[in-house]
């Protein structure tokens, strides 16, 4: 396929055909905060940031979403199924964040069962995805097997070549959805593929820089958790639970209900793994009753059970796990172990 | 596309006392065609809906020949059981499901089947019962090792009654402690399989009780000379979505609401979960 091109004083003319046809979600500062937002008329997303501080993932996994609401009617309870999902696109996603759209669609997909709100949404969603321009401290795509140049799950990419982005259509969807604007569209010239080329090239330079050790994740997590460095990491633990609402692969979720007026709806939330109640059944028993154990199936399931499971490791390296609280830097502390050779 | 998170409605038709903060609730759904397709087999599991307080999953104490109604047999602990054991017939409940592998009954015909249910973790062990007694002839034999906390807590003592009348299976009971009415075993349900000398031969165990109780009999049926494939459990979890997808039940690389509630303990074994 041809390798095409577009300016970037033409970008608002296809955002804006694209936000004619879908929900166009993109970066955007607000408050301070760096998330993918719904773009309004006249809303410009925010191109040059090195990554949003919430993931990707909220676009089609929100942090709180109704599933089912109920009446009581005097013809006896009324159950309806809520569906929220529309044409979506999203737009300026990192590679990192798209790669981690790859866990969580077989993580709602698991059994041959599918989760109908995540896979509504996400059949759904065509993935415009834009390479970095230099690596954010501390993420280390490559090193958990991120394609940094061009991502697995992404329809469309990106790659900033100074006054305009050279595109790669990956998919039938994203034809579709350069189609929308082909007027915007130029082919690339051969020294705007050798820009985009030695972008990438740069970028993974760098990369190479921050690059941990993630060889054998199996090996490496059960390495670690018999490692001195393992008690130190986990008597730390807040079990606040920061680190999985900030991971782009996290998908653990509450269920409760809202009563209001005669009826009401069922809500789930992020819930993660870490928190004391998380196990905890009403009868009193939690099978996993202090951080240790709970901080154990994190790292298990990141690189173990989730790898085995679902063939893909559960991190995409995007860093923003080390918003810890307390420090903990689980991947740094997986890659400073001495791997032996695999039982 | 068909949502496994949008619950049928149920009507309670008839709610049991089975001992102190135990009951038992038989439930029809409102649309009776349901049925058919809903059909819980032995040791699957159901998320019950009591609108407002949430859901929470339950073993079906239901046969596999007994058609129509479910039933529940749930113990008082938290909100949603509260809330649940304050309704009264007519009331209208939710209910997903099933869900979960169910006990393997199948595999274990021609054999020694022994069932062994501790406390609260009777109702699946009741299903299994009454659908091998309804197959007996398929069974070299089927004999119940049941433990309760008292005899005021022994679950459907109307039916064991009954069961030991009709000879189906071999019916034995313990309570953890007696009192004067008690004419039977006393101690734990380990001392129970002891005590009756329960044997492997041409045998299959499957177990449910709470944590604790699954703790001791394993090391138990080792000593009476079971092999790790020789004992089933069935586990739980406070599992939300039962389709594998919440977390809670996340065991190995494995999920109890998918994969389980029932595993071997060999199977266990090689996937490293100690019970």
């Amino acid at each position: 396929m041809d390798r095409l091109k577009i300016l970037k004083s033409r970008l608002p003319d296809w955002l804006g055909k694209l936000r004619a046809q879908a929900a166009v979600y993109a970066p955007v500062e607000r408050a301070g905060v760096t998330c993918f937002a719904r773009l309004a008329p006249g809303d410009e997303p925010q191109l040059d940031y090195g990554n949003t501080d919430t993931p990707l993932k909220e676009v089609l996994f929100p942090q709180t979403e109704c599933l089912i609401t109920w009446q009581r009617t005097p013809e006896g309870l009324q159950v309806q199924e809520v569906d929220t999902s529309e044409p979506t696109v999203i737009f300026g996603a990192r590679p990192c964040d798209v790669t981690g759209l790859r866990f969580l669609d077989r993580a709602f997909r698991l059994g041959g069962i599918e989760d109908p709100y995540w896979v509504r949404r996400r059949d759904k969603t065509t993935v415009i995805s834009l390479v970095c321009p230099h690596p954010v401290p501390g993420c280390f795509g490559p090193s958990a097997g991120v394609n940094e140049t061009s991502p697995e799950g992404a329809d469309v990419v990106l790659t900033d070549i100074g006054s305009a982005y050279v595109v790669e259509v990956k998919s039938e969807q994203g034809q579709a959805a350069v189609d929308l604007a082909s007027d915007a569209f130029t082919s690339a010239a051969e020294e705007d593929l050798i820009a985009a080329r030695e972008a990438g090239e740069t970028l993974l330079a760098e990369l190479a820089e921050q690059a941990i050790d993630l060889e054998e994740p199996e090996a490496r997590a059960k390495a670690f958790l018999q490692s001195p460095a393992w008690e130190q990491v986990w008597n730390r633990c807040l079990s606040c639970g920061i680190c999985a609402f900030l991971c782009p692969t996290c998908h653990c979720f509450d269920i409760c209900d809202q009563s209001c007026r005669g009826g009401g709806e069922r809500i789930r939330c992020y819930d993660t793994c870490s928190s004391k109640i998380y196990t905890k059944q009403a009868g009193g028993h939690n099978a996993r009753p202090t951080a240790k154990e709970r901080l154990t199936q994190r790292v298990m399931h990141k690189f173990s059970y989730g790898p085995e499971r679902l063939g893909v490791l559960g991190c995409v390296g995007c860093g923003r796990c080390r918003r810890c609280p307390v420090d903990i830097d689980l991947q740094l502390e997986l890659s400073r172990v001495e791997v032996k050779e695999p039982v | 596309m068909k949502n496994p998170y949008l619950p049928h409605v149920a009507v309670i038709q008839d709610i049991r006392d089975e001992g102190p903060g135990l009951k038992s609730f038989d439930l029809a759904f409102r649309d009776g065609s349901v049925w058919e397709e809903f059909r819980p087999q032995p040791g699957q599991f159901v998320e019950l809906s009591v609108f407002g307080e949430g859901e929470a999953p339950f073993g079906v104490a239901t046969g596999a020949h007994e058609t129509g109604l479910l039933r529940l047999s749930i113990q008082q602990v938290g909100r949603l059981t509260k809330m649940l054991h304050s309704m009264a017939p007519g009331d209208e409940v939710g209910v997903r499901g099933p869900f979960g592998n169910g006990w393997p009954l199948e595999a274990a015909k021609g054999k020694n089947l022994i069932l062994i249910g501790g406390g609260i973790g009777m109702p699946p062990v009741r299903s299994a019962l009454v659908s091998a007694m309804a197959e007996k002839d398929q069974y070299e034999s089927i004999s119940l090792f049941y433990g309760a906390r008292s005899p005021e807590h022994i679950t459907y003592a109307d039916e064991i009654e009954q069961w030991i009348a009709s000879d189906d299976a071999k019916i034995n009971v313990t309570v953890d402690v007696g009192d004067d009415t008690w004419p039977g075993h006393v101690g734990v349900i380990t001392t129970l399989l002891e005590d009756e000398h329960a044997s492997p031969a041409n045998a299959v165990t499957m177990t449910c009780g709470p944590p604790i109780m699954i703790h001791f009999v394993i090391p138990t049926l080792t000593k009476l000379g079971f092999s790790d494939d020789q004992i089933i459990v069935s586990l739980e979890a406070r599992m939300k979505c039962g389709i594998g997808k919440c977390g809670r039940c996340n065991l190995g690389a494995e999920y109890i609401c998918l994969d389980g509630p029932v595993f071997s303990y060999d199977h266990l074994q090689t996937m490293g979960i100690r019970l």
